[in-house]
């Protein structure tokens, strides 16, 4: 009896403890508005630089399969650069090197950065799908008389899309995490909120573990809405 | 296509809108308070940091991995002051014509060693280790060589210590004179004195270079035995390490553009 | 209509095509044999310009198709072309599949080019399948479909690019059937295959092609009974 009381008496001392620390590193003096303000900055950022990156990669990915060995020059060498250095290092020249003393704000840039470093991705994960096409589908549209761009825009990305798609996501939620490092350049986003909270109680494991738990939450959300996504376009596939 | 196409051009919108808002602006600054309403860089982790967050509600706070990546937004214009340590801060000036330390001194602060909670036997050893090398001079030494009246640091040798065992000091070596890096040493004075330590307790001292506000997480989860990194004693790290005897007296300074 | 000139295509420094002249006349239903690898499907496909020739000339209905001035898509308009593989868009209806082109190029309005499909639909009896999609069909319906969207296009010739390789048997029939139909209407074909026996029957004229050259050619009965080339002897003995 008196291991049970032992036994259930610790446990309830660990979850009131748990309570405590909950209480002590994210509600007082209004701490989880600190995380709800690197959150937003966390999803702002990550949306902007995907709608930066969809451009870039558009464009690039077009180049990549041209005719012209200058465009596609251009884009091999873009995606060799962006892709052979980390993000951290890459955002850590956008600020300091190239942006800041423009005089462009620290937000921006990491929008731009991401969104350059993204535009690189995407730009592969484009140009694969659109390659993945089968060729027939384009001499079946040439040979109906429609021009190589109708052809691209009415048959090709269609399909491309399509088939993109689970990799584009699945590059906008990588893209999400990336942005922890956005503190090099003193972004705070969701992950320096953390450290923030970290610096002020020094309890390390609560706002670290609670930080996990937010960014595991909005990654599996974007997933399932993402999947659900990609079966009403994979509607015309069933047969 | 039309939707896109408008939420691409709202987007390209806010950016232009977003460049050109932060120029370099001159600032007068002739109390601390006067921080207030601008973007004020600091180390993250840092008392400068917390003395800014509760002294002057209204700035804008750009929390830095190093004290020198504010010092260089500062000078690209990114922020209009930096809150940080007198003796890093004269190096940054030092090396940086285009800045300036004020004249203006608001908080002092004891730098001491921090240990784990309730480590008494190494607080002690820490401490008796301290009070012997200021008697013995070579606390003295060691001032003399990290901040020297004409500004040429000489490294001194190394105290080596032949015990078995090893003690592990973590530090951010981005803190000169205190922390930073020579060639592939990390050298300064916590560096010498965490030496002196080490050697008084016949151990071998292992160095651990980590961002600044990782180092009480590192030490709580014992990856690091005990804190050398010119860190200040505060009350709220008092709640969760326990610190040694002080052994360096600090200032926080603000620096500015000329 | 078609007059070919010369023609030269080479993949890689394989010659593919030594020097072809041919000529097609309105009407006609030509249809050409030979071994694999002989450079038939590489010439239909120069007619239209899905291949680009090395050398030579491609004029059709009275002007050089092959040169930087012509406006080739306009020229595809006018023939259509069948493939091995279907090639239907998939991401598309059936009705779509037909309609995409009549109206992306404003040839016929939206409500016309729908009606005009499914006429042609109701007539190879297809019509309850407007609105799936080309994955819920059988080869045998696909291609059906595929000749149904080239057609919609009203074009003057039609190139099939052996249309009945890619199909199990027992639906090969509903194929020929409908090219049998088209050509009985008076369509210009031109037709790669291994249908011996729609050739017989169809063709105005049946060409022999091995190694990127026109070995024989003439009508079916005389050049089935009759045939003069070694090469082509031992081919039709393989085949028949």
């Amino acid at each position: 009896m008196d291991f049970f009381m032992d036994f259930f008496g610790s446990i309830g001392a660990f979850f009131s403890g748990v309570a405590s620390d909950f209480y002590q590193t994210m509600i007082k003096d209004g701490r989880w508005l600190l995380v709800a303000e690197g959150l937003w900055t966390t999803i702002y950022i990550a949306v902007c630089a995907v709608l930066i990156g969809t451009v870039i990669g558009c464009l690039l990915a077009l180049c990549k399969i041209s005719k012209s060995r200058f465009l596609r020059g251009i884009a091999n060498v873009y995606t060799t650069i962006i892709r052979g250095i980390p993000l951290a290092t890459q955002l850590m020249i956008f600020y300091f090197v190239i942006f800041a003393p423009m005089g462009m704000d620290r937000h921006l840039v990491a929008i731009i950065g991401c969104g350059i470093n993204s535009g690189a991705y995407v730009t592969e994960i484009f140009r694969a799908g659109i390659q993945g096409v089968d060729i027939g589908q384009t001499e079946a549209g040439r040979s109906l008389g429609l021009s190589r761009l109708q052809t691209m825009w009415r048959i090709v990305i269609p399909q491309a899309v399509k088939t993109a798609l689970p990799t584009y996501t699945s590059e906008f939620i990588a893209l999400i995490k990336e942005t922890s490092v956005l503190s090099f350049i003193a972004v705070m986003d969701l992950n320096k909120a953390g450290d923030m909270i970290r610096n002020a109680t020094y309890n390390a494991w609560m706002p670290l573990l609670s930080i996990a738990a937010i960014y595991l939450l909005l990654t599996f959300g974007l997933t399932k809405l993402f999947a659900i996504l990609e079966r009403r376009l994979a509607r015309s596939d069933r047969g | 296509m039309k939707k896109a196409l408008a939420v691409l051009m709202a987007a390209v919108f806010c950016m232009c809108s977003m460049v050109g808002c932060s120029q370099k602006k001159q600032v007068t600054i002739e109390t601390a308070e006067d921080l207030n309403g601008l973007k004020v860089g600091v180390q993250g982790g840092t008392t400068g940091e917390t003395w800014v967050k509760e002294n002057c509600p209204d700035t804008e706070i750009a929390s830095f991995k190093s004290g020198m990546d504010a010092a260089l937004d500062l000078k690209n214009g990114g922020v209009d002051a930096v809150v940080i340590d007198e003796l890093p801060a004269s190096q940054i000036v030092a090396q940086n014509s285009d800045l300036k330390i004020l004249d203006i001194r608001f908080t002092k602060e004891e730098y001491a060693i921090a240990i784990r909670k309730g480590d008494t036997e190494l607080q002690s050893a820490i401490n008796a280790a301290i009070a012997d090398m200021k008697t013995s001079g070579e606390y003295d030494k060691l001032l003399a060589a990290f901040m020297p009246a004409d500004g040429e640091v000489k490294i001194p040798d190394e105290y080596v210590s032949d015990g078995s065992e090893t003690i592990k000091m973590g530090t951010n070596a981005a803190f000169w004179p205190f922390e930073y890096t020579e060639g592939n040493q990390i050298v300064g004075f916590d560096i010498s004195m965490s030496q002196y330590v080490a050697q008084h307790m016949g151990k071998k001292l292992e160095v651990v270079n980590m961002d600044f506000d990782a180092l009480i997480g590192a030490m709580q989860a014992g990856s690091i035995d005990f804190i050398a990194a010119g860190m200040s004693v505060t009350p709220e790290r008092l709640e969760n390490v326990d610190f040694s005897d002080p052994y360096y007296e600090s200032e926080q300074v603000i620096i500015v553009r000329k | 209509m078609i007059e070919v000139k010369g023609l030269v295509k080479s993949f890689d420094g394989n010659i593919v095509l030594n020097g072809i002249s041919e000529h097609i006349e309105k009407g006609e239903k030509v249809v050409i044999i030979g071994p694999s690898g002989s450079g038939k499907s590489t010439f239909l496909r120069c007619l239209n310009l899905l291949e680009t020739p090395d050398a030579g000339e491609i004029w059709f209905e009275g002007e050089q198709i092959n040169t930087k001035k012509c406006n080739i898509n306009r020229v595809r308009r006018k023939m259509g072309m069948v493939f091995q593989h279907f090639n239907l868009f998939p991401h598309l209806t059936v009705l779509q599949n037909i309609t995409l082109a009549p109206t992306l190029l404003k040839l016929q309005g939206k409500a016309e080019a729908e009606q005009n499909a499914k006429r042609l639909l109701a007539r190879i009896g297809l019509l309850d399948k407007a609105d799936t999609y080309p994955n819920m069909l059988s080869g045998g319906q696909k291609q059906r479909i595929a000749i149904v969207r080239s057609l919609a296009m009203n074009p003057d010739v039609m190139l099939f690019d052996e249309p009945t390789s890619a199909l199990d048997p027992e639906m090969v029939g509903e194929v020929l059937e409908l090219m049998k139909e088209l050509a009985d209407d008076g369509m210009t074909m031109v037709v790669v295959t291994h249908e011996i026996g729609f050739a017989r029957e169809v063709a105005t004229r049946v060409l022999f092609m091995d190694g990127g050259q026109i070995l024989e050619q003439g009508a079916p009965q005389i050049f089935f009974e009759n045939p003069e080339n070694e090469r082509l002897r031992d081919f039709l003995s393989k085949v028949l």
